[in-house]
């Protein structure tokens, strides 16, 4: 027989801010780097079990802050591609190939490991150590010149046929609909998705991951699970419904005085929805996902937590998410970005969820791509991203945490009249085995009408440029960057090769310590 | 094996006209709280750039209308492999039915309040229904429904329903229960610490189940 964990010697209700303290004590580089994997599988062991040690030793307790813009995002103010900082005779300005770069050199920045800030981005130069760019990437392939809700990097091989295991990804997406977000099959989760999958096993009663559909427009981003439905998020429609969701009085915690009268309901209700599922013929996959559901929610019927952590904001906190960000652009308009960074950092740093993930937009622009609207975009992606590092640092869990930005429906070229289904496709990580740079370039190949052509040069797997291409050519296919980003997480490969498209690929190793 | 043809080149066309802004025409207010994103925006306003309209000509304007699309078809029906909520507005008429009150009533209040979280739209605050029965929803729903089966009204009209939940289970199921659904519910009596318990949790399982909330 063998022995008995110590994690039963705690009883149940204290055991989440136990594993809690574990965790984090074994995710920190210091146990992590110094000690080992081998000393912490031990420590796993003796505290949690021999059958449960694997399982427990792969799965890292970790935070993810996953940032969604749409439309079409460029970054040309955040990050300056080095060719394009470098030229020195570069056509300026709004319209057609003229680029859409309208610092001069005099006030662009080099920063080191490829990086050149614009005075938008000069607030993120104290944290380059740990930031990695990559423009290179697979473009996106929405009917109406790109736009899409899923993107490549995010859920890879993601195609408009269903074949094989492919599923639908946009079921769980409130009020989805076709038009600029299309429709896609696909096997991969998302990264936020899985993340809040792996995370919810570590520790059940974990409260859901959410993501904060805050785009201003019809458009939106699509989450999937996939195989794993417990990794599904929580849709957040509207700042009140974000307050709701996370209450600040211990009763709204706790909705069943006591975890036994929650288990008596979740299982009465397993009883008499059995026959549910049976009398209107649903697939055995709808029981089982009830069934796994309705023990989730036992555990938010009774949390046992008496924690609370005030969602809206104070003066104090408002004013210093919010200096100089500006304001959301669009149609209809939900929250701002910094708010959204705001809240996330809130939930993470009280360690109420480990995944969250924000979705912003700056309404769709052609045309022309002025001054104004590159420097809007610089300053709202990176001043949240600046004071997200900043104070996850100061919470002393930037080490466990990786934010990663999307240009979720794509990027674009430098041309100031660009679509997204040309040019960049840009991921942003930031946090956890992060090494710091700028990876790939847009250089100027020649010159067009009133402006350029542009070269892209993706890198090598060491980081070294390929030569240019000036079309859609040659870009790394999705699965790279989404492998990238599960590794900096320290999710299990087995765990990653499951799914089909992104089995046995390998990460882009130059943008991780 | 089911697939979705996207006619890819006529939608793009039709929906181009607004899915897309160009920099022609009207200026639309950013609301761009930064002095200097402000001044930039003085060469020709933040204007030149956040318009409606499409790259031939910009003429549609600049809300979140949506064209009717042609020939849109859904991808395909959900072949069951998630049970789906009754739209909100549905789920509380049967409730007060089976209370026995108009949906106004005051018992009903926490349900409204919390009635996005519970899956409801507003159209005019951008929020759609969502109508997944996932784990937060059902927490919100029996918390919402502690007035209601708390309540005189209720309480009167289903006196002792842990001892004999028949009443309210042919209210709820709009038929008679099975045996099994008896024994499921009986097993709350003998569970729980007292009968008030088991009555509450009586109520929370016969207005949660699937019968009762879902399509």
């Amino acid at each position: 027989m063998g022995k008995k964990p110590r994690i039963e010697e705690i009883h149940p209700l204290r055991r989440r801010r136990f594993m809690q303290t574990v965790g984090a004590a074994l995710g920190v580089p210091m146990f992590a780097g110094g000690v080992g994997a081998g000393f912490r599988f031990a420590m796993h062991e003796e505290l949690f079990g021999t059958a449960h040690a694997y399982t427990q030793a792969d799965l890292v307790p970790t935070y993810f802050i996953e940032i969604n813009l749409r439309d079409q995002w460029d970054f040309g103010h955040v990050f300056v591609p080095p060719g394009l900082a470098t030229e020195t005779n570069l056509i300026r300005g709004a319209e057609g190939n003229q680029c859409s770069l309208f610092y001069g050199a005099e006030n662009i920045t080099a920063a080191g490991n490829n990086f050149y800030l614009t005075p938008d981005s000069m607030e993120l130069m104290p944290h380059l150590d740990s930031i990695a760019v990559c423009e290179s990437n697979e473009l996106c392939i929405g009917a109406i010149h790109g736009h899409e809700a899923v993107n490549a990097m995010r859920s890879p091989g993601r195609s408009k046929q269903q074949s094989g295991s492919k599923m639908p990804v946009w079921e769980q997406e409130p009020g989805f609909g076709e038009q600029g977000n299309d429709y896609f099959y696909s096997s991969t989760p998302t990264p936020a998705c899985l993340h809040n999958y792996v995370q919810k096993q570590l520790d059940p009663s974990l409260r859901n991951g959410i993501t904060m559909k805050f785009i201003s427009r019809f458009h939106t981003a699509c989450h999937f699970a996939g195989t794993k439905p417990e990794g599904e998020l929580t849709r957040i429609q509207s700042v009140q419904e974000l307050f709701d969701t996370f209450p600040d009085t211990v009763e709204d915690l706790n909705i069943l005085p006591t975890p036994q009268e929650a288990d008596i309901l979740s299982e009465t209700l397993r009883r008499v929805d059995a026959g549910f599922f049976q009398r209107n013929a649903f697939q055995p996959a709808a029981h089982e996902r009830h069934h796994a559901n309705l023990g989730e929610a036992a555990g938010l019927w009774h949390t046992g937590d008496t924690q609370v952590v005030s969602m809206p904001l104070t003066e104090e906190e408002i004013a210093y998410w919010s200096a100089g960000v500006p304001d959301q652009v669009g149609d209809n308009l939900k929250a701002n970005i910094w708010e959204q960074a705001a809240w996330a950092f809130k939930l993470i740093s009280n360690d109420v969820t480990r995944s969250v993930s924000l979705e912003f937009d700056y309404l769709d622009v052609h045309g022309s791509r002025s001054e104004s609207v590159m420097n809007t975009m610089g300053l709202q992606a990176a001043l949240p991203l600046a004071r997200l590092i900043e104070s996850l640092k100061a919470a002393g869990i930037y080490e466990q945490t990786l934010i990663v930005l999307y240009s979720t429906d794509g990027g674009r070229a430098p041309n100031g009249n660009s679509y997204g289904n040309s040019g960049k496709n840009t991921f942003v990580m930031a946090g956890r085995n992060v090494r710091g740079g700028y990876y790939g370039d847009v250089s100027v190949a020649g010159n067009s009408g009133d402006g350029h052509t542009y070269g892209y040069h993706v890198p090598n797997d060491d980081g070294s440029l390929m030569a240019p291409v000036t079309d859609n050519s040659n870009r790394l296919d999705g699965s790279r960057s989404w492998r990238t980003v599960m590794k900096a997480l320290e999710m299990p490969d087995d765990l990653c090769d499951e799914f089909e498209d992104v089995a046995g690929v390998s990460p882009l190793n130059f943008m991780l310590t | 094996m089911q697939t979705h043809a996207i006619p890819c080149t006529l939608l793009a066309t039709l929906l181009c006209t607004s899915a897309c802004y160009t920099g022609f025409d009207a200026v639309v207010d950013q609301g761009l709280g930064n002095d200097a994103v402000g001044e930039v925006g003085d060469d020709g306003g933040p204007g030149g750039d956040d318009h409606d309209g499409d790259e031939g000509g910009g003429e549609s304007e600049g809300d979140d209308e949506q064209p009717e699309p042609a020939e849109e078809e859904e991808p395909f029906e959900l072949p069951g492999t998630e049970a789906r909520l009754l739209p909100f507005h549905v789920r509380m008429t049967n409730l007060a039915n089976i209370v026995g009150v108009d949906e106004d009533h005051f018992i009903f209040d926490a349900l409204y309040m919390r009635r996005i979280q519970l899956g409801d739209h507003d159209f005019s605050g951008n929020i759609a229904a969502d109508l997944v029965w996932n784990p937060q929803k059902m927490g919100v729903w029996v918390k919402s429904l502690e007035p209601v089966c708390s309540s005189i009204q209720f309480q009167e009209r289903y006196p002792s329903i842990s001892a004999d939940p028949t009443p309210l289970l042919q209210q709820v199921l709009a038929r008679d229960p099975d045996a099994d659904e008896l024994e499921a519910y009986a097993a709350i009596a003998t569970q729980a610490p007292d009968t008030a318990t088991a009555d509450r949790l009586t109520c929370y399982a016969a207005l949660s189940s699937l019968e009762f909330v879902a399509q």
